[in-house]
């Protein structure tokens, strides 16, 4: 892995309203890296992520993107650089999945330009790669919700940027779905992206991660290895969930095994 | 995408079929001779001062006016992403209307071309009303957003009616600007009004790629390169400017706004850019419409074009609300 990062924070703050929900944040993002960042809910992962790809203002401390402040870069030449998946999808209604994605060269086009070959090459490798040209002709309702957020994934890609910020991609999917969802990133990683993802399930979490990042309270409580940061005192400090902690007998990574109260001690 | 450019086409026959049938029919209906006579003798006899004079004006003035509200109907619908997008709907309409009743003595002081110009800025003046009252994120909540709508244009109609009521002289000078008509636009008007309308199609179509895609939400168009507070604030000063000139030339009209983008839409699929110039080309198609339906519905009376379009579009709100109903 190549040790030059592509996103970092320094010392990123972020408020919703009066209240200070990013206290501080020192993160960088390594080039080829798959960073999965964890925490309880409302600990401001969402507006990290969201505070990196400008979507949140930041009210303190600097974001550098590729070496250079990300507010120096126009809005469009971001865009190719960097593509963010936010919670909470909108279409319009019967919306076609082929015209969705094409939506995604937005940041190569001029006004009026017409639609290029380029354009048309660069939309069909990202509903390739992300698995989903045979509904090209489908509306976005008629597909199921792991559907839907392969084709929103293919627009990112159709964006042609390199890194990836998925806030919270696997959420209200059922659990084949959800794996789908993370074999897809895992596999755009692999091929070169930067990827940051906002999951909320550790094991899955531990599995896919190059990097783990834990939140808490608008601060990054440990970043590194997910081996090397999930042990059974650090979850329950940060989750307050007493577990064990195992070898994935698959992968080796760390599988953590909640307690049961009722059997406790 | 090759199904727009087809769509646009369709569009403009529509438009042009509308515009025909509207020069031929009336208390005077042009029979297929005497149209041909037009065509070779240009002005000169009954038919021809009928057709170029009183007609053509007014379908033009019906198409300009449709066209306003059509793209600024759709504009709403989609920086909102509220589907009941529509000026009349939204009390926008109401407003310019309001400060044209308000306005009189200020248009008699400073010439008709004031009227375009502070009917404009009544309808500014609503647009923040109404979000004042919907709350700053109006944008995510369309139902707070129609809501402090209709409450807005109750309290215009209702202004403006006390106004109107209380004073003789003025209720006959603004009774086209309270019930949406085309036959009382004068010509001295015209200039102001094309420019704000030409001034606000034009700013609509420039915007129209970023448009769609603040459909997706703020934060995908964000993230697709959208600078989206300045798109929003482009597309507040295009619907200002259209419905402005469409209220101080035809008064207000409401559900062109809300049907011309979901026929465009029926019509010419989602295919990006070209929703917005279908809109406008609809909208036009439908005012020409009503306002020929109530020019020959009940000779020798004229039912005016706003009444006539209330009459044809509260139908399309109860279908739409209802199908989104089913979908929920």
């Amino acid at each position: 892995m190549s040790t030059k990062s592509r996103l970092e924070a320094q010392a990123l703050r972020a408020h919703h309203g009066p209240h200070e929900v990013l206290k501080g944040i020192d993160i960088a993002l390594p080039a080829g890296s798959f960073t999965v960042i964890v925490g309880p809910n409302a600990c401001g992962k969402s507006t990290l992520l969201r505070s990196l790809a400008q979507l949140h203002p930041s009210s303190g401390g600097s974001v550098l993107l590729d070496g250079h402040p990300i507010a120096h870069y126009r809005p469009r030449d971001r865009a190719r650089l960097l593509a963010v998946l936010p919670q909470g999808a909108e279409a319009p209604e019967g919306i076609i999945v082929a015209n969705l994605v094409a939506r995604g060269r937005h940041p190569h086009r001029s006004l009026f330009q017409p639609w290029t070959a380029a354009d048309q090459s660069a939309m069909e490798a990202a509903m390739e790669a992300a698995g989903v040209s045979q509904l090209a002709e489908r509306t976005l309702e008629s597909l199921s919700g792991g559907q839907r957020q392969k084709v929103w994934i293919a627009m990112a890609l159709a964006q042609g940027a390199d890194i990836l910020l998925l806030d919270e991609p696997t959420t209200f999917l059922d659990l084949s779905h959800q794996i789908d969802v993370l074999e897809l990133c895992s596999a755009l990683n692999c091929a070169g992206k930067t990827i940051v993802a906002v999951l909320h399930d550790l094991n899955q979490a531990a599995r896919y991660a190059s990097r783990l990042v834990v939140m808490r309270a608008g601060e990054i409580l440990a970043q590194g290895l997910p081996e090397d940061l999930l042990t059974p005192g650090f979850i329950d400090e940060v989750f307050h969930v007493p577990c064990i902690v195992i070898a994935d007998p698959l992968t080796g990574k760390p599988l953590i095994v909640p307690k049961r109260a009722a059997l406790a001690n | 995408m090759t199904r727009t450019p087809l769509a646009i086409v369709i569009g403009a026959l529509v438009l042009l079929a509308a515009s025909l049938i509207a020069l031929t029919l009336g208390a005077r209906p042009i029979a297929a001779g005497e149209w041909l006579a037009i065509l070779h003798e240009g002005r000169g006899n009954e038919a021809a001062e009928i057709v170029l004079g009183l007609r053509l004006p007014r379908v033009l003035l019906g198409a300009m006016v449709g066209a306003a509200l059509g793209l600024a109907g759709a504009v709403i619908q989609l920086a909102t992403r509220n589907p009941l997008g529509d000026p009349g709907l939204l009390g926008i309409n109401a407003g310019a209307s309001l400060a044209l009743i308000l306005g009189t003595d200020l248009i008699g002081l400073a010439g008709p071309q004031a009227a375009t110009w502070l009917a404009a800025c009544g309808a500014l003046g609503a647009v923040l009303a109404v979000q004042a009252l919907a709350g700053a994120r109006s944008s995510s909540n369309p139902i707070r957003l129609t809501l402090a709508g209709v409450a807005i244009t109750a309290l215009c109609i209702g202004i403006g009616q006390a106004v109107a009521l209380s004073d003789p002289e003025r209720f006959d000078l603004v009774r086209n600007w309270r019930v949406g008509a085309l036959s009382g636009a004068t010509g001295a008007i015209l200039p102001s009004v094309t420019l704000a309308w030409l001034v606000g199609t034009l700013l609509t179509l420039a915007l129209a790629p970023r448009l769609d895609l603040l459909a997706l939400g703020d934060d995908r168009a964000a993230s697709l390169g959208v600078a989206v507070r300045p798109v929003r604030l482009g597309s507040l000063i295009a619907v200002v400017l259209l419905a402005g000139s469409a209220v101080a030339a035809a008064g207000p009209i409401a559900f062109i706004g809300l049907a011309s983008p979901h026929i465009a839409r029926r019509l010419g699929g989602i295919g990006a850019a070209a929703h917005l110039p279908l809109s406008g080309l609809i909208g036009a198609a439908l005012v020409v419409i009503a306002d020929t339906l109530g020019r020959i519905a009940m000779p020798p009376a004229e039912v005016p074009v706003g009444i006539v379009a209330g009459l044809l579009g509260a139908p399309i709100l109860i279908l739409l609300a209802r199908r989104r109903n089913a979908a929920a």
